[in-house]
C-alpha cells in the first residue's frame, strides 16, 4: 500500500511541480519502493494518452448555429437588486408627501418667527443600483489622483483611478449633517456604469443623470462608482462639495493623462 | 494584435456586443465540445450540448461575477447539462459503437487502442469522479480552477481527485491497459 503523502508527490512530480532536488529525492525513494515506482510508470502512461486524446479532439466550427439561436437584443448588465434595503422613506409617494406636510407645517412657522427650511431636493433623474465589475480583471488601472477635502462639518475623499475601459472613483465622505457631493462629467467622453453602495446609512443616496452622479450624504458613507471610459482622450472629472447649497469644495482630475 | 482577456470580452458583450461573444465562442467551442463528447461519448449529443452550453451561457452572463474566471464558470454550465443530459438518456453506447468511434481514430492515430481503452475505463467511473479526471487530465486544469469550476473546496477537489485516481487505475487494469508496454 502507497502513502498517500507518496502518490501526492508522484502526481506533482507528473505535473511539473516539484524543484529538481526535490525530483531527486523521489527518484530515490521510488528506487527503494517497486509498487510506487510502478505506479509512478502507469501514470505517466495514463497522463501521455490523455494529452494524445486532446490533441484528436475534432476540430468543431458551431459559431453560426450558436449566433442564430441567440435571441436578437443584445445582453446588458442586469441590475442587481439595490445592496441596501429601500426605506419606507425612498418609497416616492411617502417621501413627496412628508415633503409637502413639512414644507406646509414649516411654512406657517415661517410666518410665526422661524427660517423656513433648506430646499426641496430636486428628485434624481434615476438610482443607480449595479454591481460593480472588479477593476482587478481589466487592464492596468492608472492612479489619476485622490483628492481629499475636512472642514469642521464634512470630511471627504475621491480617489480616482481609470483604465481604457472605466474610470473608477472610490469615494468616502463623513459628514455631521447633510451635505451633497457632485460628480460632473462630459457625457461624450463617459458615462454613468455601476455605483455600489459599499456602506452606506438609510439617510443617503446616490443618484445619477447623463453627465453628473449626486451623493446626498448623512453620516459616514462610502461609495464605488463606475464611468465607462468612451475614448482614450483626457478628460476632466469634476468634484463639487454642497453645504446648504453653498460650494464649500471644487477641484477636477485629469483622466487618460497618456 | 494583442488577444483581449475573457472578461473584457463579456463586458464588452454586456454593453450589446455580439462580436466579442462570437470570439468567446471561437475560443472554447473545440474544448467544450471534446469534453462533453468525453463524456457522453456521442457525437450528435455532445453538438448539441455544445450548443446549449454557449446559449445558456450568453443569456445567464448578466449574473456572471467577475469575481471568477469565465472559462470556469463555463466549463460548470458544460458539466451540468452534460450531467442533466446523461441522467435522462441511455448512459452507455454499446461497445460496437464504441469500437466504430475507435475504428474513425485508428485512421489517424496508431494510439487508437490506448485512447479506447481510457474512454472504456471512463465509462466505469461515476459522473463526479470522471468530470474531474477530464478536468484535470483532458483540460490539464489546476486543482483553484477545478475548485472554482466545480464550486467546491481546493481541499475537496483533492480529496475527491485522490478517489477518482484510484478508481480509474483499478478500472485501466481491469482493462489490461498497462499490459500494452
Amino acid at each position: 500500500m502507497i502513502e498517500r503523502e507518496l502518490i501526492e508527490r508522484i502526481h506533482e512530480d507528473l505535473e511539473g511541480k516539484l524543484e529538481a532536488a526535490e525530483q531527486q529525492k523521489l527518484k530515490d525513494t521510488l528506487a527503494g519502493n517497486p509498487e510506487a515506482e510502478s505506479y509512478y510508470r502507469e501514470w505517466q502512461k495514463i497522463s501521455s494518452v490523455f494529452k494524445r486524446s486532446g490533441e484528436l479532439s475534432p476540430d468543431v466550427q458551431f459559431t453560426k448555429e450558436i449566433l442564430n439561436r441567440l435571441p436578437m437584443e443584445p445582453q446588458t448588465a442586469k441590475k442587481p437588486e439595490p445592496l441596501i434595503r429601500p426605506s419606507f422613506w425612498n418609497m416616492p409617494a411617502f417621501r413627496y408627501s412628508m415633503i409637502f406636510i413639512a414644507g406646509a407645517f414649516l411654512g406657517f412657522l415661517a410666518f410665526t418667527f422661524l427660517m423656513p427650511a433648506g430646499k426641496i431636493s430636486k428628485a434624481p433623474s434615476f438610482q443607480l443600483k449595479g454591481a460593480m465589475y472588479d477593476s482587478r480583471n481589466f487592464d492596468q488601472m492608472t492612479t489619476a489622483d485622490n483628492l481629499m477635502f475636512e472642514n469642521a462639518m464634512v470630511k471627504a475623499s475621491f480617489d480616482v483611478r481609470y483604465s481604457s475601459r472605466i474610470v473608477e472613483i472610490r469615494v468616502s465622505v463623513s459628514s455631521l449633517y447633510p451635505v451633497q457631493g457632485m460628480i460632473l462629467f462630459d457625457y461624450n467622453s463617459l458615462q454613468a456604469m455601476n455605483v455600489v453602495n459599499v456602506s452606506v446609512n438609510d439617510q443617503s443616496s446616490i443618484s445619477a443623470s447623463s453627465n453628473f452622479i449626486q451623493i446626498n450624504n448623512s453620516g459616514n458613507n462610502q461609495y464605488v462608482i463606475q464611468l465607462l471610459n468612451k475614448n482614450s482622450l483626457p478628460h476632466q472629472v469634476s468634484f463639487k462639495i454642497l453645504q446648504n447649497d453653498v460650494p464649500v469644495y471644487q477641484n477636477a482630475v485629469t483622466v487618460n493623462k497618456e | 494584435m494583442i488577444q483581449k482577456d475573457d472578461n473584457e470580452l463579456v463586458f464588452e458583450v454586456l454593453q450589446g456586443s455580439k462580436s466579442s461573444f462570437e470570439i468567446l465562442i471561437e475560443r472554447y467551442q473545440k474544448k467544450i465540445y471534446g469534453m462533453i463528447l468525453q463524456m457522453t461519448d456521442d457525437r450528435e449529443m455532445a453538438k448539441d450540448l455544445t450548443q446549449d452550453v454557449f446559449v445558456k451561457a450568453y443569456l445567464n452572463l448578466p449574473k456572471f461575477n467577475f469575481k471568477y474566471r469565465f472559462f470556469s464558470w463555463l466549463y460548470r454550465i458544460a458539466l451540468n447539462e452534460t450531467m442533466n443530459c446523461l441522467k435522462s438518456h441511455r448512459r452507455f453506447e454499446s461497445l460496437e459503437k464504441a469500437g466504430n468511434i475507435a475504428a474513425e481514430e485508428t485512421v489517424q492515430n496508431g494510439d487508437a487502442d490506448e485512447i479506447r481503452l481510457i474512454k472504456l475505463a471512463l465509462r466505469d467511473l461515476k459522473n463526479s469522479y470522471r468530470s474531474l479526471i477530464l478536468l484535470k487530465y483532458y483540460f490539464g486544469l489546476s486543482y483553484e480552477e477545478i475548485s472554482e469550476t466545480m464550486g467546491i473546496s481546493v481541499n475537496k477537489v483533492k480529496d475527491r481527485l485522490f478517489n477518482a485516481r484510484l478508481s480509474l487505475r483499478n478500472a485501466l487494469d481491469d482493462k489490461k491497459f498497462f499490459d500494452h508496454d
